[in-house]
């Protein structure tokens, strides 16, 4: 099943985000978030509310969000995740922590208490105003600090190297246990902070029993099931791209790639496939040389994933374009934009800006190029620039058909931006 | 130390709100759709600095070009109104609305500790409000936007934002518990 991207179609959609929101606020107000007493009740431990519904409200998205892309519904590439920023994370944290203890409430929380007419809520969210007026005021003193510790788009299932039903599992666990500890701690400090208050009973409620063990049954079937590889991913797309990749479609002529090496427009990534014994040989200036098997691996694709919108990457082989053509639909199946194909490779290449006949000439048999010594990891990087300047003195131009067109991913954003 | 008495437990008190675990499920499933209709989590914070900037670009709008930070949300020509976010902050202030009318808890009101008088509880709300709004410009999103959103879909900033929340707020609740607890707590802290 191909993952539905509703986010592309109703995304945009005004009254999709206000009915979310009606029903954000509904269930905030609804779990008592709009009053601050609930809320500070959760830092004296006699009433763990907040702890109670946010965590359980965490553990029941995450195992909905990660069924649904074991099963294939959603693709989880498309989904917002918010970029880690280390420490201004952790520093904002703990200011919002003393914030949260000071004024009894939480930004979302503020917003559905003032609804409600709570003086004090109202009072909190011209506070909030403020302090984000201040921040805005203050920021370019500490830009360098705001934008530091960054490590984009970070799973902790990237950060642990594991599945990400792990992490699940793992999470669904701590909230089992968290909601235990509060129900033991609710039942200890209830009656000291106020008599004749008891444990609260909401865990034997039989709707949260039951829910429980859908939990576990769909954390368990999350594990079995796991998130889709990268040849179930290429199923998605291969009835699209599959069939322009056989039309050659994303095969960029040479002439169109020296003329992106000297684009300065354009940040390009030259990812050589090729042994490293022939990447040594010669290679085009610039280029990586990346083994095809590393090509599957998320800390190497993960930043360019996530790299500007003019990134573009050209794949190099040695002559066939069999080996580019299958790390072309790797890549593309972990959504890298702006993905090319050098057509015919590097021989195609040295067909077109050849080299001094001392170092290599054309094998004249069965074609490719013979190297009569290493020399590609020094001076002979390829990086036919002259040839540039002589096309426009002598307005012999090579005519090409473009094929590179920068594409930019649809972003989302958190609403939290 | 005295066993708790669950036989004094009244059910009315609680009644009118809901199980929190319910709460919690509902409220995952709205954070799931949010994800699943618009690629994004829930919020709220963001969409403040949208209607701030907004407000502010309405007053001084050579000012809101200036400083980068506000020029990036309504310098220009942009348009720091027409905003997914803004519409769900919208949303959830009239959900919380119809939530309280239905079950009958919209009237004025303070609610505080005993220990305090509505002043200090309306300057503290002022404070803790401003370090909010701070805080949650710095840390790219509230307990909405960063913990719950962020939490449910593993990101790992977002996991060390929430435990620091809620380390901060632990760390100073004892210093400030005149604020909420009542006068004779039969607790020691």
């Amino acid at each position: 099943m191909t993952p539905l991207n509703l986010g592309t179609i109703l995304g945009q959609n005004s009254i999709v985000f206000l009915l979310i929101g009606f029903f954000f606020g509904f269930v905030l107000e609804k779990s008592g978030f709009g009053d601050s007493k609930k809320l500070a009740a959760q830092f004296y431990f006699y009433e763990m509310r907040v702890l109670k519904v946010m965590f359980t409200a965490i553990v029941t998205a995450m195992i909905l969000i990660f069924l649904s892309s074991s099963l294939g519904i959603l693709d989880f590439n498309k989904v917002f995740v918010n970029p880690t920023y280390l420490w201004p994370g952790i520093v904002g944290g703990f200011v919002m922590g003393f914030g949260f203890i000071l004024g009894g409430f939480c930004p979302g929380t503020s917003i559905v208490g003032a609804a409600t007419l709570k003086i004090d809520a109202i009072f909190f969210v011209i506070g909030v105003f403020f302090g984000v007026y201040v921040f805005g005021e203050t920021e370019p003193y500490f830009d360098y600090f705001y934008n530091s510790s960054s490590y984009g788009r970070l799973l902790l299932s990237d950060l642990l190297g594991v599945d990400a039903g792990w992490i699940v599992a793992s999470v669904f666990v701590m909230a089992i246990g968290a909601f235990a500890l509060a129900q033991w701690g609710e039942s200890l400090f209830s009656s000291l902070v106020y008599q004749n208050q008891g444990a609260s009973t909401s865990s034997r409620h039989p709707w949260v029993k039951a829910s429980q063990w859908g939990g576990l049954a769909a954390v368990i079937l999350i594990l079995i099931l796991g998130q889709p590889d990268l040849q179930k991913r290429w199923t998605w797309l291969s009835s699209v791209e599959g069939s322009k990749l056989d039309n050659k479609f994303y095969h960029i002529h040479p002439y169109e790639l020296r003329d992106l090496m000297v684009n300065k427009e354009i940040y390009l990534n030259i990812l050589d496939i090729r042994s490293v014994e022939k990447f040594n040989l010669f290679h085009l200036e610039g280029a990586k040389n990346i083994l095809p098997d590393t090509l599957a691996k998320k800390n190497i694709v993960n930043p360019w994933v996530q790299a500007p919108s003019n990134t573009v990457f050209v794949l190099i082989d040695e002559g066939s374009n069999d080996r580019s053509s299958q790390a072309w639909k790797n890549l593309k199946a972990l959504d890298l934009m702006n993905l090319y194909i050098l057509d015919g490779g590097v021989e195609n290449w040295l067909a077109h800006f050849p080299l001094d006949k001392t170092v290599a000439q054309a094998a004249s048999e069965r074609g490719g190029i013979i190297f009569s010594k290493a020399v590609g990891d020094s001076q002979f990087s390829s990086y036919p620039i002259e040839l540039l300047e002589n096309e426009h003195t002598h307005s012999k131009k090579i005519h090409y058909e473009k094929k590179v067109k920068l594409q930019s991913k649809s972003t989302v954003k958190g609403g939290c931006g | 130390m005295k066993k708790p008495e669950n036989s004094h437990h009244k059910k009315s008190e609680v009644s009118s709100y809901i199980n929190p675990y319910i709460g919690g499920i509902l409220l995952g499933v709205v954070l799931f759709l949010s994800y699943f209709l618009t690629g994004g989590g829930l919020g709220a914070s963001g969409a403040i600095g949208r209607v701030q900037t907004g407000i502010l670009d309405f007053i001084v709008p050579h000012h809101v070009d200036t400083n980068p930070y506000f020029a990036a949300i309504a310098g220009g020509d942009k348009n720091p109104w027409l905003d997914g976010s803004v519409f769900m902050l919208l949303g959830t202030f009239l959900g919380g609305a119809v939530s309280g009318i239905l079950s009958k808890r919209v009237k004025f009101e303070i609610r505080k500790g005993d220990q305090i008088t509505s002043r200090t509880r309306l300057l503290f709300a002022l404070i803790g409000g401003l370090m909010m709004g701070w805080g949650a410009r710095l840390a790219r999103g509230c307990t909405s936007g960063q913990a719950l959103s962020g939490g449910a879909v593993l990101s790992a900033g977002s996991w060390a934002f929430m435990f620091s929340v809620f380390g901060g707020g632990y760390l100073l609740a004892y210093f400030v518990r005149r604020l909420w607890l009542p006068a004779n707590p039969q607790a020691r802290g």
